[in-house]
């Protein structure tokens, strides 16, 4: 699993910047499936939010970095 | 921000001289930047690079920057040239800094082929500003694309205006 404090970061930013309901949103959560729903134009403020948090650029990044806070919050570890 | 149909490579230029009192930034894509001569010029322009290829923030980051700070932006929301016909639809890029800045989104329409030496001048309707206030408990993203729906409409609603006065030119051959 990814690193606790990172996760923890991702998600309170999701949750003020995207306006994901707290309680609904789990580190496995899938952002872009049936349980967030989330969809392209949201990728936008997810790259802005983890370039401003963690100075990690994910522009170009594959789509599967962006399937979850978990997978997020690897990708993030490997970038810094 | 204001935002307009494409209907030719020069629309960025045009829309610029005509709105020259906002000085908008204009949004242009990345592989302009890329070509050599034309890359240049444009980056001595108020232009921001962005890629339709890729998952790209920097262009957002440094828009809703320059919104914040008073500036004003020139978007052509189809992404494009329109190749069928019709206008295409208008991406929800614009409607997200709109929904995350405030910033009212002004629909043009841009009407002519820049033949000004044997073909009628150019024009381009401004239409009213669309405001933008997006709910507390409605994500951005959707929220723009309630708002890029709003300024299509305006935009074809005031492209008609224009060809109803000026005659078809062609440009859109579907309704």
């Amino acid at each position: 699993m990814a690193n606790e404090e990172i996760c923890a970061k991702i998600k309170a930013m999701l949750v003020e910047n995207l306006r994901i309901p707290e309680e609904e949103l789990e580190y496995d959560s899938e952002l872009f499936g049936d349980d967030i729903g989330l969809d392209s134009i949201d990728s936008i403020e997810i790259i802005a939010g983890i370039d401003n948090l963690f100075g990690v650029q994910m522009t170009g990044a594959a789509r599967e970095n962006f399937q979850s806070i978990n997978t997020l919050a690897k990708f993030v570890e490997e970038h810094q | 921000m204001f935002v307009a149909n494409h209907t030719h490579h020069f629309d960025g230029a045009y829309g610029g001289a005509v709105l020259w009192r906002y000085k908008p930034w204009v949004l242009v894509t990345k592989k302009w930047f890329e070509k050599k001569r034309t890359g240049k010029m444009i980056s001595w322009c108020r232009c921001i690079s962005i890629s339709l290829d890729e998952a790209d923030a920097k262009w957002f980051e440094t828009s809703e920057e320059i919104v914040n700070e008073g500036g004003s932006l020139l978007i052509f929301p189809e992404g494009a040239l329109s190749k069928n016909g019709k206008i295409n639809e208008f991406k929800p890029g614009a409607g997200l800094i709109s929904a995350k800045t405030g910033a009212a989104i002004v629909p043009c329409a841009i009407y002519g082929t820049y033949e000004p030496v044997f073909g009628m001048r150019q024009k381009i309707l401004i239409g009213d500003p669309i405001e933008s206030k997006c709910p507390e408990n409605v994500r951005h993203g959707k929220y723009a694309r309630e708002l890029m729906a709003k300024a299509q409409t305006a935009v074809e609603e005031n492209y008609r205006i224009l060809e109803n006065k000026f005659g078809k030119i062609g440009q859109y051959t579907e309704k």
